[in-house]
Parts: C-alpha cells; structure tokens; sequence
C-alpha cells in the first residue's frame, strides 16, 4: 500500500502573506505507507492487537502499582469504613499515577477489591486501580489485577505491563480518532511567528463566552498533511490558539515559536467568537483541544488514524 | 518530615507580626483555624484550585464540604467524576472525594454547594461545556448546569444528577428546608430566558426554584428583572431564610453603556409560587435622570449608575485577577427574615474596584448607605450568625506590581460597622505564582467569588491563594496538610513541587455557648 502525501516547500508562499522571499513551489512525493516526518515516539510504534479484558481494564485505571498485601479487611484512613474485600496493599513499584498524587511508593494503601479469594496475604500482585478517596493516603478501587511471583519478577511485570500499554494505547486512539477525523485539515508544521495580543484582542475577550480563552495568533510553516484539501494545506497556516486556558476544557496548551507540532485545524468559526475573528480575518483556522496539537512525535499514529 | 506530617506557618515578617499585635486585644476570644485543603496524598498537586465554595451541615457542624474549580484531575475514575474535599471533623482534616459527576469532555466550573436545611443531603450545582450534538458537529459547545445530591458526602460515590439545563451560566445554589419540604434555590444567568442575553426587560437573570430537590424536574426560571436590561445578568446571587422568604440580587446592566450597572435587590415568597415582585423601588421622583430618580418598579435599586467595569484576565496591576459583574453577595439575619445585608464591587472611586456593604432592617424596603467600603478588593462574601453578628470576608490587593499581594480578611461587627473586628487570615504573593501556562493561565486567576457562611456562633469560610510557602504568611497560623519541607512544597519523596493555588478552609469561632434556635424568631 501506498499513500500520496504533499510536502509544500520550506519557504512561505507570497508575498501578501507576508514572507519576504519568493515561495518554494508546492513538492508531490509519492512514498511508502508511513510518512517521512517519522521521529516515532514511543506510543505510535504500537501495532499489537490489545485483549477486550484489558481494553477494559485500561478505560477505568489511573493508577496501577505492584503491590504486597498486608492484610484484608483492614483500612488505613478512617473515613474508609471498615467492610469485607477491602485490603491494605504495601506499594513496591508505581507503574501509573495521576500527577497530583505524590510519590506513594513504600507506603500502604487501601484497595477496594471485587475478587478477595485469589491472594493471600503476602501475596503480590500488580494492581490496577482508580482513585476514590486521597487523604493520609490512598484509598483505591481495583479494576484488575494480576498476580506476580514476587515485587521484583520483572518478566511478569513486564509481560502484564506491555498488555496495558497496548490497550492504553488502543483507548488514546479512540479518544483522538475524532478529533482528527473531524478536523479541517491535519498538518504537521513548525510555529514561525506569534503576534503580540493587542488591546483590541482583550476588549474582543470582554465581548466573548468567558469560557473562551484569549485567543492569540500563531504562522505556521507546514512541512506535510496528513489530511485536507489545498485550501487548508498552504505552505504557510495561520491559526488561532488559546493564550489562556478556557477552564472547563481540556485545551492545548499555549503554542511557542519553535514548536514543530501536528496541528488538527478547525474552521475558527466553530469556536472562535466572532468579534475576535473580526480583527483575525486572515486566520481561518483555530486549535482549541488538547488532541488539536500533537507532538511531531506522533506523526506515525497520526498518519495511521488518519487513513 | 513524612507526606502525613503537617506543618503549621506561623507569622514570618514583620508587617504581619504589626497586625498580629494590633489584632489581639480584639480578636483573642476567638479561635481561628486556617487549613490548606490539599491533602497529603496529593502532595504532588500543582493544579490552579480557584473560586472555591463552601457548604457545612446545619444539623452537624462536623460535616463540612469543599468545591474549587479546576480541581482537575485523573485521579479519579475515567476523567467523569471529580473530587470534592470533606471534612467530618469541623475542618480540621480534609479529604479528596471522588463524587463529583460530570463528563469527560468538561471540568465542572462555577461550583456551589449547599446542604439542605435538614441536613440530609449535600446538593452540588456546577457548569460542564458539552458538545453539539452530532448532526452539527461545528456547533459551539454549550454550558450546561448540573444540579446534583449525594446523602452521604463522605463517600466515594458519584453524586446523582437530579436536574440539566442548557445555555446557563453561574449556577449559585442555596437549599432552604421547612416542613421536610427540600427546596433548592439557584441564582442563575440564564441564556434561554426571554431575550436571552440580548437587550430586554425579561433578561438572562432568573432564579429557578425546585420545590422538591430530590425529584427530578424541569426548570423554570423565574425572571428577576423588570426593567429594561442591556445584556446579560452574569451573576444572581440568593440568600433564604428559614422562614420562607428569598431575597436575589443582581446587577442590571444599563443602556446605552452596559459597563454601569445598577445593584438591585428582590423578593419573594421560598415554598410559595409566583415572581420576585414583593420589593418595589421607592416612588418615581420627578426628574428625569435614572441615575438620581427613583422609578416604583419591582425591584430596589441599593446603588443606581455604578461603573463595573470588565477587567481582563491576569491584571498584573489587580493582583492577576480580572474584574466582572459576579462580586455581589446577599445574606438575611437568622434573626431576623427582615434584616439583609448586601455587598456589591463598583469603580466608582479612584482604585481598582471597591466593595460597598448596605443593610436593609425592613425586608429590603429602604436601605443604609455604605456601611463599611474597602479599596482595591474583589469577592466580598457577606454572613450573619445567630447572635445577628455580620461577617464580611474579602481579598485586597495591597502593594504594587511585583511586591503586590492578596490580603484575605474577615470582619466581623455587631453594630454595623461601626466597631469591628478584623482578621488578617492570609497574606499572599499576588505574583506567585505567575500567571503563565502550565501552572496558572486559567481564568480567573483566584476565582469570581469566595463563601462564608455561619452556623451557631461560628463563621466558616473558603478562599483561594498562592500556596508559595517561602512568601506566604498567615497571621493566625495555618495548617498544611500537604507535605511542605524547608519551605517548599514537596511531593513525598523529596521532589520540589511547584507553587500554585489552593483553597483555604478558615473558621473562627466566637466565645461562648450556642444558642440554638429551632425555629428563627421574628
């Protein structure tokens, strides 16, 4: 299989859009099935086909760990009412955690169980959980585990791990499949120049949804897309992103010049207001989401959603 | 120190030790508590915990929730149900509970939180952002306002949803009780209403009034505002007493220049149904200026013509907070259904913004003049205790530019103002940490309000401010639960955790015995 991707040249188009050197022209390359843009991180070299149980397992954990039991029916906060299947597990290893959770290796921790017939105490196990209750420390309800041998049997570890990380993986995937279906074009590009806010984007602000961020407004310079027609793949991108973060959204965070991204364009109509695009005429696009941009690293995953 | 150890921040400088001092023959009666809610477990916490809200039961005082905005996390399960912080022991320990439902697409926003008059159940109202549906997929997305219970809040359960609705803004949720009758009461601003935002008599500003709580129902809004209106009403806030009566106010926002406002109080019935008509402005005077006259029409107007000016996000010079038409609050005397008091934010002096705080002794029918105003301040939130001692818990922004902080203080008074005693409960870096992405972009920078309330003869109150314990002083002392070594926040196992913003829980408790009231005399 083969797949047509267009490269734009490294120089900008015209001059009216502001570049002061003629435009390399427009580059048509026929290659292989991945992209040449290929600094493959390491979540896009994912290939295996993830099990149902674990898919499962990866859609509700927020923390996993490999852990000792200590002892059952036992807590280790009081606001955790005592009752059957609750266990108090010894952390060995943190595999996953949550950022705001502080290191809680070397501590113990409450597991709500659904399963208390298959460990015995001393046992080891690697837990995967989420989180209910943070306090002195953590009370976590277990959506699977898996036995080891010991804390340190690394091959089973390793083995149960890799099973995750594929299904973990396969559940990202779903989750941003239609954030690229869905946009207007895909790029991948680098960040050539952000104009300074002026007092007319902060009274376009007042105007808007408080939910909005303060937009700002990024050049682009595209290098390949993985997806669009020519009236969204020009060499040269002009997008609006979110100089704040709109607070109830998960939104990109600030672009910087430099950063070579995948971009997932919208129209800026979709979620910019319109006093803003008033004084933006010139930026048809927006990314808002924090799937709208990607690290160059995924170009592999994003090449293969976008198929 | 492990992640378990607290540590209690005394007063390091020597302006504060100078308030220490000048505060103690007033203040040594009462007992302040000033606790950082993150708790130890999250040590490794940086998140931008703004505009916090507060609710304590008032059958059990013991029993105490939190809600901050952006308590963001994936902490709990599938990114769909969020913490509350609670407390079962009068705010002296605090946990994160995994309750609060929501979608994975939305952070809930402009929480509130009420306990119903009863005491058996917590009821949550907050914002989510959902998506269009799929036949417009380019759609903006929508606020959308949940209303939700739980009857045992110290549980990990997910709160029930009871009650949506779409196109909302500020959801601000009070739950009187009488006669085992739950009612919820929520200031709202609601788009849907006649006009909507646009340029109308019949606003945005309504009030919905659900009779049963725990039922599940359609919302009604009840528009709060007669008169002619240029835009939206962001911000109705309510205050209820046991007695059946809710008084509501808003701003209204004027033609032809919607960035003045009046400040305008109404009334009606709690449990019986029918419009905010009970208050009525003083009678038409014969002039022609709105900003001078008076006009008759339902609705007082406390304060006529004020500038409110919309402010934007990250003012270095306003402590990196924004100005906007939410500073208002409203409470009723459990003394008395007939005394209220309102604060409300304008710039009509030469600073930033000033809080105003006027009383009314007849149910809204005339009102005081300035009983006390405060320079440079935001997110007045007003109480009153059973003793009838009002309380008036703000944030000042003292100093300039980078030597600018937030000054968090609580008054309380017993005659009006007139003597009072104050608490300094927070001095904290207003520029730290810095408004700047990843740590600190969100909008508001420390939140459009903060609450007070009181239960017997105790005040409680949550505010947000910088958690940067190399720069913050707390006059009164403070507990941190969150691991704090050397003057620096920590994550447990020695790894510097960032400066951001988190929510304080404080009460101070006045001397002496409780006098319960079971039913509030008149």
């Amino acid at each position: 299989m083969t797949s047509i991707l267009k490269f734009a040249g490294t120089g900008c188009l015209t001059l009216a859009m502001g570049c002061a050197r003629a435009p390399a022209p427009p580059v048509t390359t026929t290659v292989a099935a991945a992209p040449p843009v290929v600094p493959v991180s390491a979540l896009s070299v994912v290939v295996a086909a993830p099990d149902s149980v674990m898919l499962r397992i990866a859609k509700t954990t927020t923390l996993a760990f490999v852990g000792t039991l200590r002892a059952r029916d036992s807590v280790t906060m009081p606001i955790i009412p005592a009752a059957p299947n609750i266990w108090v597990v010894h952390v060995d290893t943190v595999l996953l955690s949550p950022e705001s959770v502080g290191r809680f290796r070397g501590t113990d921790v409450t597991v709500q169980t659904h399963d208390s017939t298959s460990l015995a105490v001393g046992g080891t196990a690697v837990y995967f959980t989420h989180g209910l209750i943070a306090g002195t420390s953590l009370y976590v309800e277990e959506v699977g585990r898996f036995p080891l041998t010991s804390p340190g049997d690394s091959a089973g570890i390793g083995k149960v791990y890799s099973r995750f990380f594929v299904a973990d993986s396969a559940n990202t995937d779903d989750k941003l499949r239609p954030y690229l279906v869905n946009a207007a074009a895909v790029v991948i590009g680098t960040v050539v120049q952000i104009d300074s806010a002026t007092s007319a984007d902060s009274a376009a602000w007042l105007a808007a949804d408080e939910g909005e961020p303060q937009w700002r407004r990024a050049t682009v310079q595209t290098s390949g897309y993985f997806r669009g027609d020519s009236a969204t793949t020009s060499p040269v991108l002009r997008v609006l992103f979110p100089g704040t973060a709109p607070a109830a959204l998960r939104a990109v965070p600030p672009l910087r010049g430099g950063d070579r991204r995948v971009f997932a364009v919208r129209p800026a109509a979709s979620v910019v207001n319109a006093t803003f695009r008033a004084t933006s005429s010139s930026y048809p696009y927006a990314v808002l989401y924090a799937f709208d941009v990607l690290p160059a690293a995924d170009s592999v995953r994003v090449f293969r959603l976008t198929r | 120190m492990s992640a378990h150890d607290r540590l209690a921040l005394g007063t390091r400088s020597m302006n504060a030790a100078l308030v220490v001092s000048a505060l103690v023959s007033a203040c040594a009666a009462q007992d302040v508590r000033v606790v950082n809610l993150i708790p130890p477990a999250l040590s490794a916490e940086r998140y931008h915990n703004g505009e916090p809200h507060l609710a304590v039961n008032p059958r059990n005082n013991q029993q105490i929730a939190v809600s901050a905005s952006w308590t963001h996390d994936t902490f709990c399960s599938d990114d769909a149900v969020s913490v509350l912080f609670a407390s079962n022991d009068e705010g002296v320990t605090w946990n994160a509970v995994c309750e609060l439902s929501h979608t994975a697409a939305s952070w809930p926003r402009d929480l509130t939180l009420a306990f119903s008059g009863d005491g058996t159940n917590l009821f949550a109202g907050y914002l989510v952002k959902l998506p269009p549906p799929p036949a417009t997929p380019t759609a903006p997305w929508l606020w959308h306002a949940y209303f939700a219970a739980t009857n045992n809040f110290l549980a990990p359960v997910p709160m029930t949803v009871l009650h949506t609705r779409a196109n909302v803004d500020q959801p601000y949720l009070q739950a009187p009780t009488q006669d085992l009758q739950r009612a919820l009461v929520i200031g709202v601003n609601d788009a849907t209403m006649t006009g909507g935002t646009g340029s109308t008599a019949c606003n945005s500003g309504a009030v919905y009034m659900i009779a049963d709580a725990l039922v599940p129902s359609t919302l009604a809004p009840f528009c709060i505002s007669q008169r002619f209106t240029m835009g939206a009403t962001p911000a109705v806030r309510t205050a209820s007493h046991a007695s059946g009566l809710t008084y509501a106010v808003f701003y209204r926002p004027l033609s032809p220049d919607p960035l003045r406002k009046d400040v305008i109080v109404v009334r009606r019935s709690t449990f019986t149904p029918g419009p905010f008509a009970d208050l009525k402005d003083l009678p038409a005077l014969p002039t022609l200026d709105p900003c001078t006259s008076r006009d008759g029409q339902i609705g007082y107007r406390v304060a006529r013509c004020r500038p409110v000016p919309l402010g934007p996000d990250g003012d270095p010079w306003f402590g990196q907070e924004r100005r906007v038409s939410s500073n208002l609050s409203i409470a009723v005397s459990p003394v008395s259904a007939t005394t209220v008091y309102v604060a409300w934010a304008d710039s009509i002096d030469d600073n930033h913004q000033t809080l105003h705080v006027r009383k009314s002794i007849n149910a809204g029918a005339t009102w005081s003049t300035d009983l006390i105003t405060v320079p440079n301040a935001t997110n007045p939130a007003l109480a009153v205790d059973q003793d009838g001692t009002v309380g008036f818990l703000y944030q000042q922004v003292s100093g300039e530019l980078l030597y600018s902080r937030w000054e968090t203080r609580l008054e309380l008074s017993d005659d009006d103002f007139r003597t009072r005693k104050s608490f300094e409960l927070a001095n904290t870096p207003a520029l730290a940490p810095p408004y700047a992405w990843p740590t600190a972009a969100y909008a508001p920078y420390i939140g459009d309000y903060v609450h007070l309330t009181a239960v017997n003869r105790t005040f409680y109150g949550v505010f947000s401010a910088s958690n940067d314990v190399a720069k913050v002083v707390f006059p009164y002392g403070a507990t941190f639960q969150r691991t704090v070594v050397a003057g620096q926040l920590q994550d447990g196992l020695g790894g510097v955790v960032e400066p951001s913003l988190d929510p304080y829980f404080f009460s101070v408790k006045k001397p002496g015995p409780p006098t319960l009231y079971a039913t509030p005399p008149e």
